[in-house]
């Protein structure tokens, strides 16, 4: 496998929420609007790369028995040093997003990721898997959060597309909207496939 | 034994580094979050007030306002408004749990203790419903008026809830200025 598969495995053939189904549970509270999308996914790339990054340096020095226990301490502190940061410097999405943001300790994929991949892989491909898994939680978000913001509240980005007294759905606003759009495109992805069978 | 050592040296260092670590992110941190906490009121600020040439944020008193569940000490930020060093307006805000969460909410006062606007810092209400209590229709009710006419202000139909926290919010703001009037007069410099 060439490094730059490593990478792009994480955009389409093994995209985190929809081909693991990993990660679902803030994709679902957090897609409301693009820029919040945004935002959560490069706090979740961010603690993807420099988790995956540190724990691949340290695989043959961890033992086997503190596996796990090295791991959350270590993607902890990642989460933490993002969330001080966002905190200082992008406040306004650190209301929006809330507690998801020390949730991403909990999240499945850098955990999955540390286990699966990065505790025994060498530090560049560690490095493209956590980028690649991160840039396509990202994409997901951003694409289920466009769905649900230009038809949930008729804006992009805050700028409204729509004409005037176009009435949006607010349902998709709400977790049941979430739920649906989330369910519609898994099962596109799924119609579509891998390209492989 | 060579094994139990190795665990506990090995996790025990990743935990040391990591505390050092998140430490000093959180000094460095330290002073741009506060300053980010007080820019939030900063917006709802302009909002009621107007026609100043301080700093409300940086001219700000501090007033005990009783204590905390666990008895610690709780102080409230009244903001001041100045034109050419005198006191004209004044800003405080108040929280009050609505249908779902605490809304915030900013109140402008005169010196005298007339409302002269009501801004909305923070809320999670209902989208649709209970966040109507930001529209300026209802936020404008409150220009003008006195304590007394607080509770006459009509409800929000379908956010009764979110509304009466509203009025529960600012009447305590109110109540809270015209107890402490002179003190915070008083540090203000007139």
């Amino acid at each position: 496998m060439g490094l730059a598969r490593e990478f792009t495995k994480g955009l389409w053939d093994e995209i985190p929420p929809f081909r693991f189904v990993l990660g679902l549970c803030p994709i679902l509270a957090v897609s409301t609007a693009v820029e919040n999308g945004l935002g959560m996914g490069l706090a979740v790339t961010f603690v993807l790369v420099g988790s995956n990054v540190l724990i691949s340096l340290l695989r043959k020095v961890i033992p086997d028995n503190v596996r796990l226990a090295s791991f959350i301490v270590i993607i902890a502190t990642f989460v933490v040093v993002v969330e001080l940061t966002m905190q200082a410097y992008f406040y306004p999405l650190y209301e929006v997003l809330g507690i998801f943001v020390p949730l991403i300790v909990v999240n499945c994929i850098p955990l999955g990721r540390a286990e699966a991949f990065a505790s025994k892989r060498p530090v560049v491909a560690s490095a493209l898997d956590g980028l690649g898994m991160g840039v396509g939680y990202t994409l997901s978000l951003v694409v289920l959060s466009a769905i649900r913001e230009l038809f949930g509240k008729g804006t992009l980005l805050g700028h409204h597309i729509f004409w005037e007294g176009f009435q949006p759905m607010e349902f998709l606003i709400a977790p049941q909207g979430a739920f649906v759009c989330l369910g519609l495109m898994l099962g596109l992805m799924n119609l579509i496939g891998t390209g492989k069978k | 034994m060579k094994e139990i050592v190795r665990l506990v040296v090995v996790l025990g260092l990743i935990c040391i580094v990591a505390g050092l670590t998140l430490a000093g992110v959180h000094q460095l941190t330290l002073t741009p979050i506060e300053y980010q906490r007080l820019l939030i009121k900063e917006k709802a600020i302009k909002a009621v007030l107007s026609d100043y040439n301080n700093n409300p944020l940086q001219d700000r008193v501090k007033l005990p306002a009783g204590k905390d569940k666990k008895g610690k000490d709780i102080f409230k930020n009244v903001f001041p408004a100045k034109k050419d060093g005198k006191v004209i307006a004044l800003a405080l805000d108040e929280g009050e749990p609505g249908y779902s969460g605490v809304i915030n909410v900013m109140v402008g006062l005169a010196p005298e203790g007339k409302i002269l606007g009501l801004s909305i810092v923070s809320h999670t209400e209902t989208p649709g419903k209970g966040s109507r209590v930001t529209e300026a229709d209802y936020t404008q009710k409150y220009k003008g008026i006195s304590e007394a006419d607080i509770s006459k202000i009509d409800t929000i139909s379908g956010a009764t809830i979110s509304s009466k926290a509203v009025v529960r919010a600012v009447t305590k703001a109110v109540q809270f200025y015209t107890k402490n009037k002179d003190a915070i007069l008083a540090q203000m410099g007139k």
